[in-house]
């Protein structure tokens, strides 16, 4: 890259940064898209552990170490090491959601003449958030009763892997398509709508003592005084307080890191690697590699 | 209060991880009770079968050629079938032997369209049919596309 800043030097320090953004959200939309086709069932798989643990709970058997239950693990444990990594890198839906998002942006903009891209209101987000813990209170109060496979036909999940596996005979599962739709039309009014707002997993996430030097850092003492452009491209909207990032609720979407005028915010791997796209590319590769372990890749067995 | 956050968090994980192995160590217990006691009823039952064949054995002592040829026959014909059902990304193929009337082994020939970490779990649906000595068993929660594959199979080869 350096040797490329000398061969142009007509660029500008802002016109390279942007340069620089651009590579990284390609390079970021590059990994979403891999994973989505070798690994849509990844956050399915993690959520089912949970499911699993309850269920049997339940049913007053012993817990059992199955496929799901190591996916829930491997997932937790990748996500208290980097943080929410996965989430903002890797899980089908979270992809979908940014897809969705993106193509509401550019409808709003080419066909409706929108400068800005209408929104669900911001103020509504703090409330929106905490939605997610009752949704997995909920999940988790079904299967403890026995209930949850009763509503099978109501599982929005189960008709994305039926649209990921190219089956659309969707008899019994009216509901769970109704579903699928409403959040899909949440998806284009709000960045990573299902991920802050519903995802069950999220939730898991967001509860896990993720380690301090997991999410970005940022040094308060070196913001320029009263400058909010992280805060205004947070897609879940944290807050500037100095342990902000720690809350559980960041999803890994890095733009803060990109918009940041001083280069304010950053974290060891970027450090070590000297490099924003080396450390996005080195975790990738990592999740791959335990996702293929864990029997999450549609395409790659290991027995 | 940078890590009161964290500490607070990881106490929680602590707690929740406490629970689940105190729950795991009642319910191995239980397990182990339970199956002391259908290891005991089914003695039991063992023991009350053989006086009620020895009975029947006795009563029927005219045609007893016609009585061993009931008892040595499953309810199917003996043979290997192949089935074919339809999992989550594609068919699944298995291999059902039948021996002395009964399913004996089955194996399952094709399942590539199938996501590891699910069909692991729907896998266990094998040993359950040839205990079952049926197709009838309960999907496993969770990889319902898998299991309905595989039941499917093996039903279809029955």
């Amino acid at each position: 890259m350096e040797q490329e800043v000398r061969e142009k030097p007509k660029l500008t320090p802002a016109q390279l940064k942007k340069r620089r953004n651009q590579r990284n959200a390609w390079l970021r939309a590059g990994i979403q898209a891999v994973f989505f086709f070798s690994m849509p069932g990844a956050f399915v798989a993690g959520f089912s552990g949970v499911k699993n643990i309850f269920q049997r709970i339940g049913a007053g058997q012993t817990l059992q170490w199955n496929s799901f239950v190591s996916a829930l693990v491997g997932l937790c444990v990748f996500t208290v090491i980097f943080g929410r990594f996965f989430c903002g890198y890797v899980c089908a839906f979270g992809t979908l959601g940014d897809f969705v998002y993106w193509l509401s942006g550019l409808v709003q903009r080419k066909v409706f003449h929108r400068k800005k891209q209408l929104q669900i209101p911001a103020k509504l987000t703090p409330w929106g958030q905490k939605v997610k813990y009752v949704i997995l209170a909920a999940i988790i109060a079904l299967c403890a009763f026995g209930l949850y496979d009763r509503l099978s036909g109501w599982n929005p999940w189960s008709v994305f892997s039926f649209f990921m596996a190219l089956r659309f005979r969707l008899s019994g599962y009216w509901p769970g398509l109704v579903l699928l739709l409403l959040i899909v039309t949440g998806m284009a009014f709000r960045e990573r709508f299902f991920c802050q707002f519903l995802c069950p997993m999220g939730a898991v996430f967001a509860l896990l003592p993720q380690m301090p030097f997991a999410p970005l850092q940022r040094k308060p003492e070196q913001c320029i005084p009263g400058c909010q452009a992280c805060k205004r491209q947070c897609p879940v909207d944290i807050k500037l307080e100095p342990d902000g990032f720690l809350n559980g609720e960041c999803i890994g979407s890095e733009r803060c890191a990109g918009v940041c005028p001083k280069n304010n915010l950053t974290r060891w791997d970027r450090k070590l690697l000297r490099s924003e796209a080396a450390a996005a590319l080195v975790k990738a590769a990592l999740f791959f590699v335990l996702g293929v372990l864990l029997g999450l890749c549609r395409f790659i067995t290991i027995r | 209060m940078k890590l009161g956050n964290f500490i607070a968090k990881l106490l929680s994980l602590l707690l929740v991880i406490g629970f689940l192995m105190y729950y795991q160590s009642v319910a191995v217990v239980r397990a182990a009770a339970v199956e002391e006691n259908e290891a005991a009823i089914a003695a039991v039952e063992a023991h009350n079968r053989e006086v009620q064949q020895e009975y029947e054995a006795l009563l029927r002592a005219a045609d007893e050629a016609e009585a061993e040829a009931q008892a040595a026959e499953g309810p199917y014909v003996n043979g290997v079938y192949e089935g074919e059902g339809t999992g989550y990304g594609g068919a699944v193929r298995v291999r059902v032997e039948i021996v002395g009337g009964y399913i004996d082994h089955i194996e399952v020939t094709e399942h590539s369209g199938e996501d590891p970490a699910y069909y692991m779990l729907a896998e266990s649906l094998v040993d359950a049919m040839v205990t079952a000595q049926s197709d009838q068993v309960d999907t496993v929660s969770g990889a319902t596309f898998s299991s309905q594959g595989l039941i499917q199979a093996v039903g279809h080869a029955l």
